[in-house]
């Protein structure tokens, strides 16, 4: 019997030692477990003598405290217990943000509009907020005492004797396509974003401070067919591939032919910009001979852009400082 | 301008529904801004019930009548109608109510809104609508209800009788949604501002009729019979200055009787939200919805001189105009005089006193075509912008007189027989302009457009507007008709033959150009370089208005003497532009909850010597919150984003006890102020409601881009490792911790690095610092003794050249 106990703690010994985490519980069960060898030794102490029984008893409990020893150590060298400790997370915890900004969806948006159009070779510029009248309106075909100018109302800063003279906030990103066309000559690719104004209250849908991006290529041979190609573009890069651009006719005193665009988004048409071949007086204003070269223009708002992909129902959000706005984008 | 689709039908004879046609006049001609039933087109209108009617104070003919208005709430309104009985439920239009048949606002005939009102010293609040104030059109038995057990709201030929609605009508419902009018549609269509023949009838018919392919004959019956004496014999007429008044065209119509116009023609008007006066006045205004040319009628009797002169005002005059307001007028607005005084504005309105009045027997009709630029200066001059100046600042051609003048003849003689039109119109000026022919290529056509159109379509699409064209080989001459004085070259054409054509139909193409790289923009970059390092460190970008105002400024402390003004701010809070951001972000700064990190890039506003301003971009972050070192955060934050500019220094500028904004610190790059960090004072912060004060800084982005930018450059790593120590330091509050960290570091080229891990404030305004030595050499690792004898070097600096106390040091 004692020579037993010691080669089942040899072998225990053997086997434990070898034993990986996954067999070590089977391991440890053929010796100590309900059925293992040194509990049937103990199991049979009642056969004995009193002496014996004592003896080989305190034999056997020997072992067996030596043997979930040897368990234990392997447990621990295998560290099984950190194991079972980590396997206790609970994962399904909400996860720590790091604690990042965000971004105004102006700048999103905006950024969306320049990239569809430097991907294709746009050059971003850009020109003053306070513009002069000559760029904002006259070289824009917009005479003074042109009816048309009704639908920029405008911010004056200066009313001067003329209007190389006046100032205003530009109502449009407009007159940054007649600073760079006076300093560039076509070939151009164009993309201009920027603060625009209107001298309009406040409300739902309207501000009057705004951001405004527009497009401009003025090149030989460039047509209606090149403008809706670059429009189609544009649009399905910023709203997507499933998005569609139409065109209705319209009036722009820098364009002619003009269109409205709208695009079909979420099961209708909603109008997006306005766009157009330059107006060739335009281009003579710029001293570009409208009989060698045309080209087209189209812009928007950037607010609108933003309210239609995110869903904003009220323009005043976008430089209300509110958090509840800030913190969604 | 809202047009009556069955009226356009009646022109165009077009077969297409009403929403056919919204589509078709939307994607050829113009935008579609409202869809609207025609009785429908008001809004504000109730169902009342009428619970009492008693009489009125100060007036025989008129009641006070009040009514169940809903939800408990009763109105009192004055009414004259005799239809009127206890318990009939009816329209109440409130205040603020919209009605077709109410005077327009500014004169644009589009409707007018209801103001409360006094009547016979008794207040009104609201009115009991007929159906013609309704808009609702004449019919047999006209009275809006399913049911037949009650009588006709109104009675015909009068406007006095209320409409009265079906018992079953709940109360304090919108009348819209009971009445359920199966009437004409209204299309309210965009006015383009080169297209002054689309503010009539007939142009936009012809339209119509050219998009859906439908021979266009000229609807209208223009001829009369003309009889008696000379139009001249009676009046004559001088224009000043033909450059103001191109054509001028008047004549003489005698036994006139001045009455109600038939239903027909009221209808017509109210479809279109004009509001019938008298046959004479309703024929003229009918003459312009259909033609587009205005046309005037005085009453013969009052022209003094029996002549018209066409003039400049002339300093002081005042004329009483039709809207029962005296004028005093500007200079240069042309006016219609006679011998003595003014009768008229031209184009404009027309004068009180020579006005058609029920008593009227001969009267002048005016048709004349006035320069688009005096009209659009005197009604801006004004204030005033009626159905003719409306016409007439989009350039009218001078053909449309003649026409107009036509058609009003024609509809004298139809609705007034007993009437005799004089001969012959006293004319002045050419009545019709020599059209020039545009050359227009085919081929450069086509480039243009990206289409393939031959002669004989391009011929085809043009001819349907009445272009006249002549194909000559490889080009078309191309003669736009008399109405179309928008047609100048060869894209104005353009635009015609794509309209018609079908913008849809150009297929899409992408150019084919030379493969240039564009030129970044440097404003761009940086502007968005530094937006991505800001909220990538936690910060929320917060744009706002660029305006300022008094009561901003002065909460803040600020003068906006030397800001930039605005000719006509919109309100008191924003007189100015702004000329730095950070103001914006105090604004913002306490909605949000701590720690608050908020920035703004944008432009500002400085007066300069030259014509524009001085704009600069600009970069404020604000910084607030118990539990953060707001100012170290600040700071932190421009070290950070100023990185690789060469020689940023953050220099401090001492403050005073009554500043509100303190622990200014100017940040400077060699000789470059590009701005500053500055904190705001306990009383200040507490005034703005900043319980845990803030820290702003502001950068100018446009020096910033002028300084050369350090690029980065790789420096080769020491292969003997770093060692480092921490010493804590005492230092009184004269001292500069900056100062005593610069020096450390500049102590010997072993010193890698530096930092601060912790400052304690002391209650006597010192303060314990921890700080973390960095030692490392590149050439050997270095002995405990040269760590141990650096150590008690930067001991000697702390102790010596700043005056503090080591409290402890260690290895690591």
């Amino acid at each position: 019997m004692e020579a037993e106990i010691q080669k089942i703690i040899e072998e225990a010994k053997l086997a434990i030692a070898q034993a990986d985490s996954k067999s070590l519980v089977a391991v440890a069960a053929k010796f100590i477990g309900r059925k293992g060898s040194l509990t049937e030794i103990l199991k049979s102490l009642g056969s004995l003598s009193i002496d014996e029984r004592k003896k080989i008893g305190e034999l056997a409990n020997q072992a067996k405290v030596a043997i979930e020893g040897m368990v234990t150590e392997r447990e621990a060298s295998l560290g099984l217990v950190q194991q079972q400790q980590l396997m206790q997370r609970d994962t399904t915890l909400p996860g720590i943000k790091p604690t990042i900004g965000h971004l105004s969806p102006l700048t999103v948006v905006g950024r969306e509009w320049i990239s569809a159009l430097t991907e294709l070779g746009f050059e971003v510029a850009d020109g003053p907020e306070v513009e002069l009248e000559l760029y904002n309106f006259d070289m824009l075909n917009l005479p003074p005492d042109h009816p048309a100018r009704d639908q920029w109302d405008t911010f004056w800063v200066k009313k001067g004797k003329d209007s190389k003279d006046s100032t205003l906030l530009r109502t449009q990103t407009s007159p940054v396509q007649i600073r760079y066309m006076l300093e560039h000559r076509p070939p151009i690719r164009m993309v201009a974003p920027g603060r625009t104004f209107r001298y309009e209250a406040e409300d739902g849908t309207h501000l009057s401070v705004f951001s405004q991006t527009e497009g401009l290529m003025v090149d030989k041979g460039i047509s209606v067919a090149h403008m809706k190609g670059v429009i189609g573009h544009f649009v399905k890069k910023i709203l997507g591939e499933e998005c569609k651009a139409r065109f209705r006719p319209s009036f722009f005193p820098f364009t002619e032919p003009s269109f409205e665009v709208d695009v079909w988004f979420n099961g209708k048409w909603l109008e997006l910009m306005g766009c157009g071949m330059v107006h060739p007086q335009v281009l003579r204003n710029v001293n570009i001979d409208p009989n060698e070269y045309s080209g087209f223009a189209f812009g928007g708002g950037i607010e609108r852009l933003a309210m239609l992909k995110y869903g904003i129902n009220d323009i005043r959000l976008f430089l209300s400082g509110d958090p509840r706005f800030a913190e969604q984008f | 301008m809202k047009f009556s689709y069955s009226w356009l039908k009646e022109l165009a004879k077009f077969k297409q529904s009403p929403h056919e046609l919204a589509d078709l006049i939307e994607l050829h001609i113009t935008e579609i801004e409202g869809v609207s039933g025609g009785a429908g087109n008001y809004s504000g209108v109730i169902v009342a019930e009428i619970l009492e009617i008693a009489a009125h104070p100060n007036a025989d003919k008129l009641h006070l009548v009040t009514l169940d208005i809903g939800l408990g709430k009763r109105a009192t309104v004055v009414c004259g109608a005799k239809n009127i009985e206890v318990g009939q439920k009816v329209p109440l239009a409130q205040v603020g109510a919209v009605l077709p048949g109410l005077p327009a606002v500014a004169g644009r005939g589009q409707g007018g809104e209801l103001k409360p009102a006094t009547i016979r010293g008794v207040e009104s609040r609201g009115m009991i609508c007929s159906g013609q104030e309704l808009g609702m059109p004449a019919r047999p038995n006209d009275s809006g209800h399913s049911g037949g057990e009650e009588k006709p709201a109104r009675p015909a030929g009068g406007s006095d009788g209320i409409l009265v609605l079906p018992k079953t009508a709940s109360v304090g419902k919108p009348v819209n949604e009971v009445l359920n009018e199966s009437g004409d549609t209204i299309l309210d269509l965009k006015i383009l501002s080169n297209r002054p023949d689309y503010l009539s009838y007939v142009g936009m018919a012809r339209e119509i009729a050219a998009v859906a392919g439908i021979k266009w004959l000229m609807p209208l019956e223009l001829d009369h019979k003309e009889a008696g004496d000379r139009s001249s014999d009676h009046i004559s007429a001088e224009v000043q200055d033909e450059a103001l008044c191109p054509h001028y065209r008047a004549h003489f119509v005698s036994n006139v009787d001045v009455k109600e116009s038939p239903q027909w023609l009221k209808d017509k008007l109210i479809s279109s939200g004009v509001r019938p006066i008298n046959n004479l006045v309703d024929i003229s205004n009918l003459v312009m919805l259909e033609t587009g040319q205005p046309i005037h009628i005085f009453d013969y009797a009052k022209v003094g001189g029996k002549k018209i002169i066409v003039r400049s005002a002339q300093p002081g005059e005042k004329i009483l105009t039709l809207d029962g307001v005296e004028r005093e007028l500007p200079p240069n607005i042309l006016l219609i005089a006679d011998q003595d005084s003014p009768i008229a504005l031209a184009g404009i309105m027309g004068g009180e006193l020579s006005a058609v009045t029920d008593l009227t027997k001969e009267i002048v009709v005016e048709a004349a075509n006035f320069n688009q630029v005096v009209i659009r200066r005197g009604s801006k001059a004004l204030g005033v912008a009626t159905d003719a100046s409306l016409r007439f600042e989009r350039s009218l051609t001078v053909y449309l007189a003649e026409l107009g003048m036509q058609r009003t003849l024609n509809l004298i003689q139809q609705l007034l027989p007993e009437a005799v039109i004089a001969k012959g119109d006293v004319s002045i000026g050419k009545s019709k302009s020599v059209a020039r022919a545009i050359e227009c290529p085919t081929k450069v056509v086509n480039d243009l457009l990206g289409t393939k159109l031959t002669n004989s379509q391009i011929a085809e699409l043009l001819g349907r507007l009445e272009f006249t064209v002549v194909s000559a080989g490889s080009k078309l001459l191309v003669t736009p008709p008399p109405f179309r004085g928008d047609i100048k070259e060869l894209a104005d054409v353009a635009e015609e033959i794509l309209r018609l054509y079908g913008i849809d139909k150009v297929a899409e193409e992408m150019p084919v150009v030379p493969m240039l790289a564009p030129t970044a923009n440097p404003r761009l970059v940086l502007a968005d370089h530094f937006r991505d390092r800001l909220v990538d460190s936690g910060f929320i970008e917060t744009p706002g208005h660029c305006f300022i105002g008094e009561e901003w400024a002065n909460k803040l402390g600020l003068k906006l003497d030397d800001e930039l003004k605005l000719a006509n701010p919109l309100n008191s809070g924003w007189t100015h532009l702004i000329s730095s951001l950070w103001p914006n972000l105090l604004r913002f700064a306490p909605k949000f909850s701590e720690p608050v990190k908020i920035f703004e890039i944008n432009s500002t506003f400085n007066k300069s010597g030259g014509v524009l301003p001085r704009e600069e971009r600009s970069l404020a972050i604000f910084v607030s919150g118990k539990d953060i070192d707001a100012y170290r955060v600040v700071r932190g934050m421009l070290e950070q984003l100023l990185a690789s500019v060469k020689g940023i220094k953050f220099a401090a500028v001492p403050g005073s006890a009554d500043d509100r904004y303190v622990n200014v610190s100017r940040v400077i790059a060699k000789d470059v102020a590009l701005g500053s960090i500055e904190e705001l004072s306990p009383r200040l912060a507490a005034e703005l409601d900043l319980g845990n004060g803030g820290v702003w800084a502001e950068i100018n982005l446009s020096r910033l881009l002028d300084l050369p930018a350090e690029p980065i450059k790789f420096r080769p790593f020491s292969k003997f490792p770093a060692s480092s120590f921490d010493i804590s330091v005492e230092l009184p509050h004269t001292a500069s911790a900056g100062m005593l960290v610069d020096d450390i570091r500049s102590s010997s080229p072993l010193v890698r690095a530096v930092e601060v891990f912790d400052v304690y404030r002391q209650p006597d305004g010192g303060r314990s610092l921890g700080l973390h030595v960095v030692l490392q050499s590149d050439e050997r690792t270095l002995l405990e003794s040269e760590i141990r004898s650096l150590e008690s070097k930067l001991a000697n600096i702390v102790t010596t050249q700043h005056r503090g106390k080591i409290r402890g040091s260690g290895s690591q």
